[in-house]
């Protein structure tokens, strides 16, 4: 077997809500991913940064407060600015403040350069049925 | 004692430019006026059969606060709260003065609670006038030297938080050395301020993060914040801990806080000092409707009326959606009152929840003698290092000095279990115990089986 896929995961934001960060962790590691956590309260830098460091082969950012919108617009660009062109991005939790259909807010993070995005998921599984597959190839 | 240069920088500290226009001692000429029965220490001595009640509540701009101050009284609060916000939380008095000042302008609640130092002590003191209440102090501070200044200052007698408990449920990053050390600041000022009569209250908040923190682990961290405060001179100190969802645990947890403060006060030789025992209506993720929401803090009131706790920290009926407007309160007040005293008298104590007592008290004292154990170390530093080392550890802490290896699942009952012990070191026979409640669910790690563990209260209708 080759080298372990490597996920790092974070809380993007003012955000301090870890109880999911920490569930994700732990869910991650025992699905036999190597998992580097930079916990709550990351700036997109944090995550580029880190992920260099770690040498990821995903980022998957969370935002629970609904703020993330104003953290994560330019994200893409950054990654790309720090040579990480080839990094799979995803994002999940609560994306949007207020009301608004599920499928126009992921379509919005789309946009903007992520692999995957999921608002207000049932839970973690489709996240790890995709990774699965965009592990694959 | 442990800061013998206390009243050096105690006078370092007043030069604070948030602080120096005040007099030293002007808190000690306020508090001499004060009538006893806003000592929240005088308060508890003369309780009746019915747990006092205390709601939440912090507002930005000084009139909302008094109207829900006024309301809250008006509605049958023994206990005033004043809940503090986050920037003046974080020692960030300038950000708190600043979006102060913008909710002024605008009339916006710009933050999350009440600014205390951005207001100041002098008209603090007029939020409560006219009430004959004890306030208490609710914040979550690692660093809570000034603010406990300017609440004394104000006249406020109950001080919530601690080293540990204000730190790591807290904070990401502030070291957890200084964070106790602080807190000694604070324990002795407290000390400083009281009189024989009229000690100054403190209190450990022992909800901690709310999540699958085992009930052990709470009376480990209360009786230790107890015997940091003694250290410093303390009097009047209450313990505390959170619903747990699980009633036979409640019951057990309360017993066991009682008597593991009561042997390890006697250990260290204390007599003087009154343990007072607070209970927080659950404190995790609260159901969106409110008729079960309703339920839920109904029997939170029952859990409090039968363990006798001396005072019980109420939810409301809104929890779930957002800040609660003082009608929700006011019920909530009512309800819990109500529901408290149809229970007045009643123990219900029966052979399951004293075996659960013995269960959490064994593993409790096991964990602060190991603890204690280090020969010549002050215990502030004996628990810092207790911490690092995962010793004391607090399931989803984001604290990054905290361990976050101790991991617990639900039983079949809703108890709280150790699955993984992480570097706790608990004795092998709790271990097994936890086991085997747990049973076949001991080897679930599912996300989903965590996720329902944690939401009981919302995914499954409490089971």
């Amino acid at each position: 077997m080759s080298r372990q896929f490597r996920l790092l995961i974070g809380v993007i934001g003012n955000d301090i809500h870890i109880v999911a960060n920490i569930i994700l962790a732990r869910g991650l590691r025992q699905s036999g991913y190597a998992v580097c956590n930079i916990g709550v309260n990351s700036t997109p830098l944090d995550f580029v940064a880190a992920s260099a460091e770690f040498e990821a082969d995903v980022v998957i950012v969370s935002s629970i407060n609904g703020e993330a919108e104003g953290w994560v617009s330019n994200l893409r660009l950054a990654f790309n600015a720090a040579g990480q062109n080839k990094i799979l991005l995803y994002i999940g939790g609560n994306l949007a403040v207020g009301n608004q259909p599920k499928k126009l807010v992921e379509q919005r993070y789309i946009e903007f350069g992520f692999d995957r995005a999921y608002h207000q998921p049932p839970n973690f599984d489709v996240l790890f049925d995709d990774l699965a597959t965009d592990l694959q190839g | 004692m442990e800061i013998p240069d206390f009243l050096l920088k105690r006078k370092i500290l007043r030069n604070h430019p948030l602080l120096r226009d005040i007099s030293d001692t002007a808190a000690l000429d306020f508090l001499a006026k004060l009538s006893p029965e806003c000592f929240a220490s005088v308060a508890y001595s003369r309780r009746g059969a019915c747990p006092y009640l205390q709601p939440r509540g912090g507002f930005s701009l000084w009139e909302k606060q008094r109207d829900l101050t006024v309301a809250l009284a008006a509605a049958g609060a023994d206990f005033i709260p004043l809940t503090i916000d986050s920037h003046t939380r974080h020692n960030d008095y300038d950000r708190a003065a600043r979006l102060l000042h913008k909710s002024e302008e605008t009339g916006e609640n710009l933050l999350n609670g009440y600014p205390l130092l951005a207001h100041g002590a002098i008209s603090t003191r007029k939020l409560f006038e006219g009430l004959n209440k004890p306030v208490s102090l609710r914040h979550g501070t690692p660093d809570a030297r000034i603010l406990v200044e300017a609440a004394l200052d104000a006249g406020i007698t109950e001080i919530e938080g601690g080293g540990i408990c204000y730190c790591l449920p807290y904070s990401r990053a502030y070291p957890i050395d200084r964070a106790i050390l602080n807190w000694q600041y604070v324990d002795r000022l407290c000390a400083e301020m009281s009189s024989v009569e009229r000690p100054i209250h403190r209190e450990s908040f022992g909800a901690l993060t709310a999540t699958m923190v085992p009930p052990f682990m709470v009376v480990v961290i209360q009786v230790l914040e107890l015997l940091l405060a003694v250290q410093q001179g303390v009097k009047s100190f209450a313990v505390s801990f959170s619903q747990t969802g699980s009633m036979t645990q409640d019951l057990a947890t309360a017993l066991a806080l009682r008597r593991v403060a009561e042997k390890e006060l006697a250990r260290v030789g204390v007599s003087d000092v009154v343990t007072r025992l607070v209970f927080h209506q659950w404190m995790g993720a609260f159901p969106h409707d409110r008729v079960k929401a309703e339920a839920l803090i109904a029997q939170g009131a029952v859990i409090a009326a039968i363990c006798n706790a001396d005072k019980v920290v109420i939810k409301t009926r809104n929890e779930a959606i957002g800040v609660p407007d003082p009608q929700s309160n006011a019920d909530a007040v009512v309800m819990t009152r109500y529901a408290m005293q149809l229970c007045s008298g009643h123990q219900l104590l029966g052979d399951d929840v004293v075996e659960e007592m013995n269960a959490i008290a064994f593993a409790a004292s096991y964990v602060i003698e190991a603890v204690c154990n280090l020969d010549r170390t002050p215990l502030w530093d004996c628990i810092a290092r207790a911490v690092r080392g995962g010793h004391i550890d607090i399931p989803f802490a984001p604290h990054r000095e905290n361990a976050n290896r101790l991991w617990a699942l639900r039983d079949s009952y809703r108890s709280i279990r150790v699955a993984n012990a992480g570097s706790v070191p608990l004795p092998q026979s709790f271990l097994r115990r936890e086991r085997d409640k747990l049973g076949s669910r001991a080897g679930d790690a599912s996300l989903n089986r965590m996720l329902n563990d944690i939401l009981i209260m919302v995914r499954d209708n409490g089971r």
